[in-house]
Protein backbone atom coordinates (compact mmCIF):
# COMPACT_ATOMS: atom_id res chain seq x y z
CA UNK A 1 0.00 0.00 0.00
CA UNK A 2 2.75 2.22 1.15
CA UNK A 3 4.88 0.94 -1.58
CA UNK A 4 2.33 2.13 -4.29
CA UNK A 5 1.52 5.23 -3.05
CA UNK A 6 5.17 6.18 -2.97
CA UNK A 7 5.49 5.25 -7.04
CA UNK A 8 2.14 6.95 -7.70
CA UNK A 9 3.82 10.42 -5.97
CA UNK A 10 7.07 9.97 -7.73
CA UNK A 11 5.26 9.62 -11.15
CA UNK A 12 3.41 12.66 -10.29
CA UNK A 13 6.69 14.79 -9.08
CA UNK A 14 8.54 13.33 -11.68
CA UNK A 15 8.06 15.94 -14.47
CA UNK A 16 9.06 19.04 -11.96
CA UNK A 17 12.42 16.94 -11.17
CA UNK A 18 13.00 16.44 -14.67
CA UNK A 19 12.55 20.29 -15.35
CA UNK A 20 14.74 21.21 -12.30
CA UNK A 21 17.64 18.51 -13.10
CA UNK A 22 17.61 20.10 -16.75
CA UNK A 23 17.58 23.82 -15.65
CA UNK A 24 20.51 23.14 -12.64
CA UNK A 25 22.74 20.84 -15.23
CA UNK A 26 22.36 24.10 -17.81
CA UNK A 27 24.14 26.54 -15.03
CA UNK A 28 26.89 24.35 -14.35
CA UNK A 29 27.16 24.01 -17.85
CA UNK A 30 26.99 27.96 -18.16
CA UNK A 31 29.69 28.33 -14.73
CA UNK A 32 31.63 25.49 -16.04
CA UNK A 33 32.45 27.27 -19.55
CA UNK A 34 32.68 30.53 -17.33
CA UNK A 35 35.62 29.60 -15.35
CA UNK A 36 36.87 27.80 -18.12
CA UNK A 37 37.19 30.81 -20.65
CA UNK A 38 38.35 32.55 -17.35
CA UNK A 39 40.95 30.75 -16.66
CA UNK A 40 41.96 30.00 -20.53
CA UNK A 41 42.10 33.89 -21.03
CA UNK A 42 44.27 34.70 -17.87
CA UNK A 43 46.98 32.18 -18.84
CA UNK A 44 47.23 33.44 -22.49
CA UNK A 45 47.17 36.98 -20.66
CA UNK A 46 49.84 36.32 -18.30
CA UNK A 47 52.30 34.14 -20.95
CA UNK A 48 51.21 37.57 -23.61
CA UNK A 49 52.41 39.79 -20.47
CA UNK A 50 55.53 37.95 -19.74
CA UNK A 51 56.63 37.16 -23.57
CA UNK A 52 55.94 40.96 -24.14
CA UNK A 53 58.49 41.51 -21.17
CA UNK A 54 60.97 38.82 -22.43
CA UNK A 55 60.27 40.08 -26.13
CA UNK A 56 61.15 44.21 -24.73
CA UNK A 57 64.41 42.52 -22.88
CA UNK A 58 65.61 40.43 -25.76
CA UNK A 59 65.29 43.43 -28.36
CA UNK A 60 67.10 45.72 -25.37
CA UNK A 61 69.73 42.68 -25.48
CA UNK A 62 70.66 42.74 -28.99
CA UNK A 63 70.68 46.63 -29.33
CA UNK A 64 74.25 47.89 -30.27
CA UNK A 65 76.19 48.87 -26.44
CA UNK A 66 76.07 52.44 -26.25
CA UNK A 67 78.97 54.30 -26.28
CA UNK A 68 79.95 55.06 -22.39
CA UNK A 69 83.81 56.27 -23.52
CA UNK A 70 82.00 58.91 -25.09
CA UNK A 71 79.35 59.29 -22.29
CA UNK A 72 82.01 59.75 -19.77
CA UNK A 73 84.32 61.64 -21.68
CA UNK A 74 81.94 64.21 -22.47
CA UNK A 75 81.58 64.18 -18.70
CA UNK A 76 84.58 65.01 -18.27
CA UNK A 77 85.09 67.98 -21.10
CA UNK A 78 81.58 69.77 -20.16
CA UNK A 79 83.98 70.05 -17.04
CA UNK A 80 87.12 70.90 -18.34
CA UNK A 81 85.24 73.78 -20.72
CA UNK A 82 83.35 75.40 -17.13
CA UNK A 83 86.99 75.14 -15.07
CA UNK A 84 88.52 77.08 -17.92
CA UNK A 85 86.13 80.29 -17.22
CA UNK A 86 87.13 79.95 -12.74
CA UNK A 87 89.26 82.08 -11.44
CA UNK A 88 91.18 81.83 -7.99
CA UNK A 89 91.70 84.87 -5.63
CA UNK A 90 93.89 85.46 -3.13
CA UNK A 91 92.68 85.59 0.59
CA UNK A 92 93.35 88.39 2.96
CA UNK A 93 94.03 87.52 6.24
CA UNK A 94 90.86 89.05 7.23
CA UNK A 95 89.00 86.61 5.04
CA UNK A 96 90.57 83.95 5.83
CA UNK A 97 90.00 84.47 9.66
CA UNK A 98 86.20 85.18 9.34
CA UNK A 99 85.92 82.32 7.37
CA UNK A 100 87.54 80.14 10.19
CA UNK A 101 84.71 81.95 12.49
CA UNK A 102 82.21 81.02 10.13
CA UNK A 103 83.05 77.17 10.43
CA UNK A 104 83.65 77.44 13.55
CA UNK A 105 80.30 78.66 14.24
CA UNK A 106 78.59 76.87 12.05
CA UNK A 107 79.87 73.48 13.91
CA UNK A 108 78.62 75.15 17.32
CA UNK A 109 75.26 76.09 16.18
CA UNK A 110 74.82 72.69 14.95
CA UNK A 111 76.29 70.93 17.80
CA UNK B 1 13.06 37.86 -49.83
CA UNK B 2 13.72 34.42 -47.70
CA UNK B 3 16.76 33.93 -49.63
CA UNK B 4 18.00 37.14 -48.75
CA UNK B 5 17.63 36.64 -45.95
CA UNK B 6 19.38 33.39 -45.47
CA UNK B 7 22.42 35.14 -47.03
CA UNK B 8 22.64 37.47 -44.68
CA UNK B 9 22.97 35.26 -41.90
CA UNK B 10 25.13 33.70 -43.89
CA UNK B 11 27.39 36.53 -44.65
CA UNK B 12 27.16 37.08 -40.86
CA UNK B 13 28.44 33.60 -39.84
CA UNK B 14 31.06 34.01 -41.76
CA UNK B 15 32.37 36.86 -40.64
CA UNK B 16 32.47 35.65 -37.31
CA UNK B 17 34.10 32.56 -38.28
CA UNK B 18 36.80 35.01 -39.88
CA UNK B 19 37.18 37.12 -36.56
CA UNK B 20 37.44 34.53 -34.60
CA UNK B 21 39.65 32.79 -37.37
CA UNK B 22 42.03 35.83 -36.80
CA UNK B 23 41.56 36.51 -33.09
CA UNK B 24 42.97 33.32 -32.29
CA UNK B 25 45.75 33.54 -34.98
CA UNK B 26 46.59 36.82 -33.14
CA UNK B 27 46.54 35.26 -29.85
CA UNK B 28 48.52 31.73 -31.17
CA UNK B 29 51.29 34.13 -32.68
CA UNK B 30 51.63 36.29 -29.65
CA UNK B 31 52.07 33.41 -27.38
CA UNK B 32 54.69 31.63 -29.81
CA UNK B 33 56.69 35.34 -30.26
CA UNK B 34 56.86 35.77 -26.32
CA UNK B 35 57.26 32.07 -25.56
CA UNK B 36 60.70 32.29 -27.99
CA UNK B 37 61.51 35.85 -26.32
CA UNK B 38 61.18 34.12 -23.02
CA UNK B 39 63.48 31.61 -24.27
CA UNK B 40 65.88 34.30 -25.76
CA UNK B 41 65.86 36.40 -23.36
CA UNK B 42 68.88 35.73 -21.07
CA UNK B 43 69.89 36.99 -17.64
CA UNK B 44 72.13 39.20 -17.70
CA UNK B 45 74.72 37.75 -14.40
CA UNK B 46 77.69 40.14 -14.88
CA UNK B 47 75.47 43.06 -13.05
CA UNK B 48 76.98 43.97 -9.56
CA UNK B 49 72.77 44.59 -8.95
CA UNK B 50 71.68 40.94 -10.29
CA UNK B 51 71.67 39.78 -6.77
CA UNK B 52 69.96 43.05 -4.81
CA UNK B 53 67.79 41.45 -2.53
CA UNK B 54 64.11 42.79 -1.72
CA UNK B 55 65.02 44.57 1.60
CA UNK B 56 67.75 46.18 -0.04
CA UNK B 57 66.00 47.76 -3.36
CA UNK B 58 63.25 48.79 -0.62
CA UNK B 59 65.06 49.84 2.14
CA UNK B 60 65.19 53.39 3.70
CA UNK B 61 66.99 56.47 3.28
CA UNK B 62 70.45 55.98 5.82
CA UNK B 63 69.51 58.81 7.46
CA UNK B 64 65.97 57.93 8.44
CA UNK B 65 67.20 54.59 9.81
CA UNK B 66 67.45 53.29 13.06
CA UNK B 67 70.70 51.80 14.57
CA UNK B 68 68.85 48.08 13.93
CA UNK B 69 68.38 49.12 10.83
CA UNK B 70 71.21 50.36 9.35
CA UNK B 71 73.56 47.14 11.08
CA UNK B 72 70.39 44.86 8.56
CA UNK B 73 71.57 46.92 5.54
CA UNK B 74 75.39 46.69 6.08
CA UNK B 75 75.23 42.77 6.78
CA UNK B 76 73.22 42.51 3.25
CA UNK B 77 75.85 44.44 1.57
CA UNK B 78 78.67 43.01 3.49
CA UNK B 79 76.99 39.15 2.44
CA UNK B 80 76.46 40.48 -1.57
CA UNK B 81 79.88 42.18 -2.36
CA UNK B 82 81.71 39.28 -0.43
CA UNK B 83 79.48 36.73 -2.79
CA UNK B 84 80.33 39.11 -5.71
CA UNK B 85 83.71 39.45 -5.36
CA UNK B 86 84.86 36.39 -3.69
CA UNK B 87 86.61 37.88 -0.41
CA UNK B 88 85.50 38.77 2.97
CA UNK B 89 84.53 42.31 2.33
CA UNK B 90 83.92 45.11 4.92
CA UNK B 91 81.08 47.67 4.98
CA UNK B 92 81.76 50.58 7.60
CA UNK B 93 78.79 52.80 9.19
CA UNK B 94 81.14 55.11 11.55
CA UNK B 95 79.66 57.85 12.26
CA UNK B 96 81.78 61.56 11.99
CA UNK B 97 83.70 62.35 15.16
CA UNK B 98 82.76 64.80 17.98
CA UNK B 99 84.73 67.57 17.54
CA UNK B 100 86.28 67.63 14.59
CA UNK B 101 85.35 69.45 10.70
CA UNK B 102 87.56 68.29 8.35
CA UNK B 103 89.53 70.90 6.01
CA UNK B 104 92.05 70.64 3.10
CA UNK B 105 95.00 72.22 2.08
CA UNK B 106 96.82 71.72 -1.20
CA UNK B 107 100.43 73.16 -1.80
CA UNK B 108 100.12 74.24 -5.49
CA UNK B 109 104.39 75.30 -5.11
CA UNK B 110 104.98 71.99 -4.23
CA UNK B 111 102.82 69.72 -6.79
CA UNK B 112 105.08 68.31 -9.81
CA UNK B 113 101.80 66.50 -11.41
CA UNK B 114 102.78 63.52 -11.36
CA UNK B 115 98.91 61.82 -10.88
CA UNK B 116 99.88 59.52 -7.61
CA UNK B 117 96.83 61.00 -6.12
CA UNK B 118 94.70 59.94 -8.67
CA UNK B 119 95.63 56.70 -8.94
CA UNK B 120 96.25 56.10 -5.20
CA UNK B 121 92.42 57.32 -5.49
CA UNK B 122 90.79 55.38 -7.61
CA UNK B 123 92.24 51.97 -5.86
CA UNK B 124 91.11 53.22 -2.35
CA UNK B 125 87.77 54.13 -3.61
CA UNK B 126 86.82 51.21 -5.85
CA UNK B 127 86.65 53.47 -8.98
CA UNK B 128 85.56 52.67 -11.69
CA UNK B 129 88.91 51.67 -14.05
CA UNK B 130 89.71 50.89 -17.52
CA UNK B 131 89.53 52.98 -20.78
CA UNK B 132 85.69 53.17 -21.82
CA UNK B 133 84.72 53.51 -18.44
CA UNK B 134 86.79 55.35 -16.20
CA UNK B 135 85.88 57.42 -13.12
CA UNK B 136 88.19 59.43 -11.29
CA UNK B 137 87.59 61.53 -8.42
CA UNK B 138 90.92 63.66 -8.76
CA UNK B 139 92.06 65.96 -11.71
CA UNK B 140 94.29 67.50 -12.10
CA UNK B 141 94.92 70.38 -14.02
CA UNK B 142 98.60 71.56 -15.80
CA UNK B 143 98.40 75.44 -16.35
CA UNK B 144 100.97 78.05 -17.08
CA UNK B 145 102.86 80.04 -14.86
CA UNK B 146 101.37 83.30 -13.95
CA UNK B 147 101.07 86.21 -11.21
CA UNK B 148 98.56 86.08 -8.70
CA UNK B 149 98.26 88.98 -5.45
CA UNK B 150 96.03 90.21 -3.01
CA UNK B 151 97.41 93.51 -4.72
CA UNK B 152 96.38 93.23 -8.01
CA UNK B 153 92.67 92.34 -7.05
CA UNK B 154 92.78 95.79 -4.93
CA UNK B 155 94.55 97.86 -7.42
CA UNK B 156 93.18 96.35 -10.57
CA UNK B 157 90.29 94.48 -9.59
CA UNK B 158 87.45 96.80 -10.07
CA UNK B 159 86.31 98.17 -13.80
CA UNK B 160 87.03 102.09 -13.88
CA UNK B 161 83.12 102.94 -14.05
CA UNK B 162 81.21 101.75 -11.52
CA UNK B 163 77.89 100.54 -11.95
CA UNK B 164 78.65 99.18 -15.34
CA UNK B 165 78.20 95.79 -16.05
CA UNK B 166 81.12 93.94 -17.02
CA UNK B 167 80.87 90.18 -17.62
CA UNK B 168 77.62 89.97 -15.26
CA UNK B 169 79.38 91.64 -12.27
CA UNK B 170 80.69 95.02 -12.11
CA UNK B 171 82.68 94.18 -8.60
CA UNK B 172 84.15 91.25 -10.10
CA UNK B 173 87.60 90.39 -8.32
CA UNK B 174 90.58 89.92 -10.73
CA UNK B 175 92.18 86.77 -10.49
CA UNK B 176 93.80 84.09 -12.57
CA UNK B 177 91.39 82.54 -14.84
CA UNK B 178 92.21 78.42 -15.11
CA UNK B 179 93.09 77.66 -18.73
CA UNK B 180 94.21 74.32 -17.51
CA UNK B 181 94.56 71.19 -19.66
CA UNK B 182 92.93 68.03 -18.02
CA UNK B 183 94.62 65.24 -20.29
CA UNK B 184 98.13 66.33 -20.32
CA UNK B 185 100.93 64.02 -21.56
CA UNK B 186 104.32 65.15 -20.20
CA UNK B 187 107.37 63.10 -20.68
CA UNK B 188 108.02 63.63 -17.58
CA UNK B 189 106.80 65.70 -14.49
CA UNK B 190 107.16 68.78 -13.50
CA UNK B 191 107.62 70.79 -16.44
CA UNK B 192 108.56 73.84 -16.62
CA UNK B 193 106.62 77.22 -16.76
CA UNK B 194 103.87 74.26 -15.31
CA UNK B 195 102.29 74.32 -12.43
CA UNK B 196 99.81 71.88 -11.40
CA UNK B 197 96.31 72.44 -9.80
CA UNK B 198 94.80 69.07 -8.82
CA UNK B 199 91.04 69.21 -7.94
CA UNK B 200 88.36 67.49 -6.48
CA UNK B 201 85.19 67.65 -4.14
CA UNK B 202 85.60 70.86 -2.07
CA UNK B 203 83.50 69.45 0.76
CA UNK B 204 81.52 72.91 0.68
CA UNK B 205 80.19 74.12 4.29
CA UNK B 206 77.10 75.53 2.25
CA UNK B 207 77.12 72.88 -0.42
CA UNK B 208 74.90 73.65 -3.42
CA UNK B 209 74.81 69.85 -4.71
CA UNK B 210 72.71 68.62 -1.71
CA UNK B 211 70.52 71.94 -2.09
CA UNK B 212 69.31 70.33 -5.08
CA UNK B 213 69.00 66.95 -4.31
CA UNK B 214 65.30 65.89 -4.78
CA UNK B 215 65.64 62.49 -3.02
CA UNK B 216 68.06 63.92 -0.28
CA UNK B 217 70.47 61.00 -1.09
CA UNK B 218 73.63 63.85 -0.62
CA UNK B 219 73.95 65.30 2.42
CA UNK B 220 76.45 66.81 4.52
CA UNK B 221 77.69 65.13 7.81
CA UNK B 222 78.63 66.95 10.77
CA UNK B 223 82.26 66.32 10.14
CA UNK B 224 81.50 68.42 7.48
CA UNK B 225 82.20 65.83 4.86
CA UNK B 226 79.27 65.53 1.71
CA UNK B 227 78.60 61.71 1.21
CA UNK B 228 75.70 59.97 -0.88
CA UNK B 229 73.51 57.23 -0.24
CA UNK B 230 73.78 55.44 -2.99
CA UNK B 231 71.05 53.23 -2.56
CA UNK B 232 68.55 56.37 -2.81
CA UNK B 233 70.28 58.19 -5.57
CA UNK B 234 67.88 57.93 -8.63
CA UNK B 235 70.39 59.31 -11.10
CA UNK B 236 68.78 62.32 -12.11
CA UNK B 237 72.32 63.95 -12.42
CA UNK B 238 70.88 67.26 -10.51
CA UNK B 239 74.17 67.89 -8.67
CA UNK B 240 76.38 67.26 -11.23
CA UNK B 241 74.57 70.30 -12.70
CA UNK B 242 74.64 72.20 -9.00
CA UNK B 243 78.61 71.53 -8.21
CA UNK B 244 81.17 74.47 -9.42
CA UNK B 245 83.36 72.75 -9.11
CA UNK B 246 82.69 69.99 -11.12
CA UNK B 247 83.63 67.06 -8.74
CA UNK B 248 80.88 64.50 -9.05
CA UNK B 249 81.14 61.68 -11.61
CA UNK B 250 77.93 59.93 -13.14
CA UNK B 251 77.97 55.98 -13.14
CA UNK B 252 76.70 55.68 -16.96
CA UNK B 253 77.47 51.93 -17.01
CA UNK B 254 77.99 49.14 -14.88
CA UNK B 255 81.53 50.05 -13.09
CA UNK B 256 84.34 47.96 -13.93
CA UNK B 257 86.44 47.02 -11.22
CA UNK B 258 88.23 43.69 -11.25
CA UNK B 259 87.53 41.35 -8.11
CA UNK B 260 91.41 41.01 -7.65
CA UNK B 261 91.79 45.19 -7.45
CA UNK B 262 88.57 46.06 -5.53
CA UNK B 263 89.36 47.19 -1.78
CA UNK B 264 87.95 45.23 0.76
CA UNK B 265 87.58 47.89 3.41
CA UNK B 266 84.74 50.12 2.91
CA UNK B 267 82.21 52.84 4.48
CA UNK B 268 78.57 52.63 2.96
CA UNK B 269 79.03 56.25 2.81
CA UNK B 270 81.88 56.04 0.97
CA UNK B 271 84.17 53.57 -1.00
CA UNK B 272 81.70 50.81 -1.24
CA UNK B 273 81.09 49.60 -4.71
CA UNK B 274 78.91 51.67 -7.01
CA UNK B 275 76.12 50.61 -9.16
CA UNK B 276 75.09 52.19 -12.96
CA UNK B 277 73.28 54.95 -12.35
CA UNK B 278 75.00 56.72 -9.49
CA UNK B 279 76.70 59.67 -8.73
CA UNK B 280 80.02 59.49 -6.80
CA UNK B 281 82.65 62.24 -5.78
CA UNK B 282 85.38 62.35 -2.79
CA UNK B 283 84.31 61.28 1.00
CA UNK B 284 88.09 62.46 1.73
CA UNK B 285 88.05 58.42 2.26
CA UNK B 286 85.81 58.44 5.15
CA UNK B 287 86.65 54.66 5.72
CA UNK B 288 89.76 55.96 6.34
CA UNK B 289 89.89 59.65 7.79
CA UNK B 290 86.65 58.87 10.92
CA UNK B 291 89.40 56.06 12.07
CA UNK B 292 92.19 58.85 12.21
CA UNK B 293 93.98 57.51 9.16
CA UNK B 294 95.11 59.98 6.49
CA UNK B 295 93.51 60.05 3.22
CA UNK B 296 94.53 58.20 0.52
CA UNK B 297 95.86 60.94 -1.74
CA UNK B 298 97.24 62.42 1.81
CA UNK B 299 99.63 59.49 2.17
CA UNK B 300 100.61 59.20 -1.73
CA UNK B 301 102.02 62.15 -2.66
CA UNK B 302 105.34 62.25 -2.96
CA UNK B 303 106.23 65.89 -2.54
CA UNK B 304 103.85 66.39 1.00
CA UNK B 305 101.60 69.07 -1.09
CA UNK B 306 98.54 67.63 0.74
CA UNK B 307 97.52 68.29 4.11
CA UNK B 308 94.22 67.30 6.00
CA UNK B 309 93.16 68.36 9.42
CA UNK B 310 90.53 69.57 11.93
CA UNK B 311 89.61 72.81 11.55
CA UNK B 312 87.98 73.62 15.01
CA UNK B 313 91.83 72.73 16.06
CA UNK B 314 94.20 76.20 16.39
CA UNK B 315 96.92 73.23 16.13
CA UNK B 316 96.15 71.17 13.19
CA UNK B 317 98.26 71.65 10.47
CA UNK B 318 95.43 73.09 8.18
CA UNK B 319 94.85 75.77 10.56
CA UNK B 320 98.59 76.40 10.50
CA UNK B 321 98.45 77.35 6.83
CA UNK B 322 95.08 79.35 6.95
CA UNK B 323 97.26 81.53 9.85
CA UNK B 324 100.75 81.57 7.99
CA UNK B 325 100.40 80.62 3.87
CA UNK B 326 98.90 82.42 0.98
CA UNK B 327 95.65 80.69 0.43
CA UNK B 328 93.86 80.88 -2.63
CA UNK B 329 89.92 80.19 -3.08
CA UNK B 330 88.34 78.60 -6.34
CA UNK B 331 84.96 80.46 -6.97
CA UNK B 332 84.76 82.41 -4.08
CA UNK B 333 81.78 84.69 -5.37
CA UNK B 334 79.31 81.63 -4.89
CA UNK B 335 79.39 81.60 -1.24
CA UNK B 336 79.50 77.93 -0.64
CA UNK B 337 82.33 77.98 1.49
CA UNK B 338 84.44 75.27 0.44
CA UNK B 339 86.81 73.29 3.10
CA UNK B 340 89.47 73.05 0.20
CA UNK B 341 91.69 75.78 0.17
CA UNK B 342 95.02 75.84 -2.09
CA UNK B 343 98.05 77.72 -1.29
CA UNK B 344 101.77 78.57 -1.52
CA UNK B 345 104.81 78.91 0.68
Amino acid sequence: MFKRLKTTFQQWLSPVQTAADELQNQNNEVVNATRRSFFKRAAIGTVAVGGTAGLASAVVDSLPEPDLTHKYRKDAVAGEQDLQEWEYVEMSDQEKSDMVQTFIDSYSRQS
Amino acid sequence: MQKEQQQADKDSTDGTQRRDFLRKAGSYTVTSLSGAAMLLAKPNTAKATTKVTWEEHFQKNYRLMTDEEKQEAVDRLETRYSDEFGKKVTVGDTPAIDGVLFGYALNIQKCIGCRRCVKACVAENNQSRGNEQQIEWIRVLRMEKGNFTEEDRNENGYPEDYGIQVGGNAYKPVGVVLEGQHYYQPDKVPEKDAFYFPMQCMQCEKPPCVKVCPVRTTYRDPDGIVVIDYNWCIGCRMCIGACPYWARRFNWGEPNLPKEEMNPITHYLGNRPRMKGVVEKCTFCVQRTRKGRWTACVEACPVGARKLGNLLDPDSDIRKVLATKKVFRLRADLNTYPKFFYYMD
